[in-house]
């Protein structure tokens, strides 16, 4: 929804943030959604000012937001002992409350559920994406591919983020875009340490012990792919990544049909779209070559990755078609 | 009085022109916008479809047309098994023609 843009949210006086926030007056703009917290927990509010860095900030007065979270201590004996934080969003508490000190984990699931339940404005893919020259790669998630460790890996060597979860396109679009959510990629386990040796530009917020699923820690996206959240990008080729300790490098081509299985199936709202979701997963499939990548190393993934990428773009650009 | 009976029934695929359908490798990816269910069809199964989107047609003439010259001897079974498949999943249906 529009709004009126004032600042960058981490240029923003940190008290002042805080102050709006209290009152429920903190809006978000990432991507095309505003996203309005209400939260009394200044540290909560830290650290979304460090890893939305470069988000817009909007006066929540003067903008119609798309999701509101309401984050905030319970009343009663939680509120003291063991103290929790609870999600409130238009008068519904849908989650089981959160320990008091993973507010923000609590923050970015209750918004992939917002997102995921009421964003039906676009198809929405389960799938990372990144993109680079103008072309997005879409990997779509399947349990223990590793997606988001690629990812974070992806975009530390230049790619920009579109997503790390959400790949939002309009059904009705004929050219597919792919439209940018540049959140905090959630880092899961070993991938932790494996993204923080992997370079040392990775910006990532505390760790959070022993949340639903295992220690997760949030890397920010950087600065490109927070500023260009904007920026549409075309759809380019699927890959299905494969982590798989000790494996050689192998790169398949797929079939279109399973494919297509797998793309409509990891969809968050293929079957609610309909006749529209069937369309624009049909077209997405003829239009963009699919791959399997087994791997274990990152940068002999991430080196196959971009020679595939160059060919998927050189054949963009002579108008070749679907194949690399 | 006329007496009439009821002749056998015959198969008939009324909703044919609603389906969306691609086809890739052996398959065929059909989405029924009436029960919103995505179907994969192998040929068999498509070139059934799109006969009886054309003409209704009889279980009997079905197995003339496409399991007469089928050495395997459970070919007409495995056809109406067929048959009762796109049935169940709305994609066909039963029609009585009065005689």
């Amino acid at each position: 929804m529009p709004g009126s843009a004032t600042a960058l949210i981490g240029e923003c006086d940190t008290r002042q943030l805080t102050g709006l926030a209290r009152h429920g007056h903190l809006c978000l703009r990432c991507g095309p959604f505003n996203i309005r917290l209400h939260s009394d927990q200044p540290d909560m509010v830290q650290l979304l000012q460090r890893l939305y860095h470069h988000q817009q900030q909007l006066d929540s007065r003067q903008s119609l937001s798309d999701f509101s979270i309401s984050l905030q201590r319970p009343w009663g004996l939680r509120r003291w002992w063991r103290p929790q934080v609870m999600m409130r969003t238009d008068a519904q508490t849908p989650f089981e409350p959160f320990p008091l000190n993973h507010a923000f984990p609590l923050f970015e699931w209750s918004l992939n559920w917002l997102i995921a339940t009421q964003a039906h404005q676009f198809l929405m893919l389960h799938s990372a994406v990144v993109e680079k020259d103008g072309v997005a790669l879409i990997m779509p998630a399947l349990p223990g591919s590793g997606k988001s460790t690629l990812c974070a890996a992806l975009m530390l060597r230049g790619w920009r983020l579109i997503s790390d979860e959400f790949g939002l396109i309009r059904p009705n679009d004929p050219e597919l875009l792919l439209h940018p959510l540049p959140r905090p990629i959630p880092l899961k386990n070993t991938s932790i340490e494996v993204i923080r040796s992997f370079s040392d530009k990775a910006v990532l917020g505390p760790i959070f012990p022993k949340t639903r699923k295992g220690d997760v820690a949030h890397l920010m996206a950087d600065r490109d792919s927070q500023l260009r959240g904007n920026e549409t990008a075309v759809p380019g080729w699927f890959l299905f990544p494969k982590y798989q300790q000790g494996a050689e490098l192998a790169l398949e081509p797929l079939a279109r049909g399973w494919t297509f299985l797998k793309v409509s199936g990891n969809s968050f709202n293929y079957k609610l779209q309909g006749a529209r979701g069937f369309r624009a997963v049909a077209e997405l499939v003829k239009r963009c070559p699919a791959f399997s990548l087994g791997y274990s190393d990152l940068d002999q993934a991430i080196q196959q990755i971009e020679a595939v990428h160059t060919q998927i773009v050189a054949g963009r650009r002579a108008g070749t078609g679907r194949q690399a | 009085m006329t007496g009439a009976h009821q002749a056998p029934a015959r198969w008939v695929a009324p909703n044919f022109k609603d389906l969306l359908h691609e086809t890739w490798e052996a398959e065929t990816f059909l989405f029924n916008p009436l029960s919103g269910h995505t179907h994969v069809l192998n040929q068999e199964a498509m070139a059934l479809l799109e006969t009886l989107s054309q003409e209704p047609s009889s279980t009997r003439a079905l197995i003339e047309r496409f399991a007469a010259g089928n050495e395997h001897p459970q070919a007409p079974q495995a056809l109406v098994q067929q048959l009762m498949q796109l049935e169940l999943l709305g994609l066909i249906c039963r029609v009585q023609q009065q005689h």
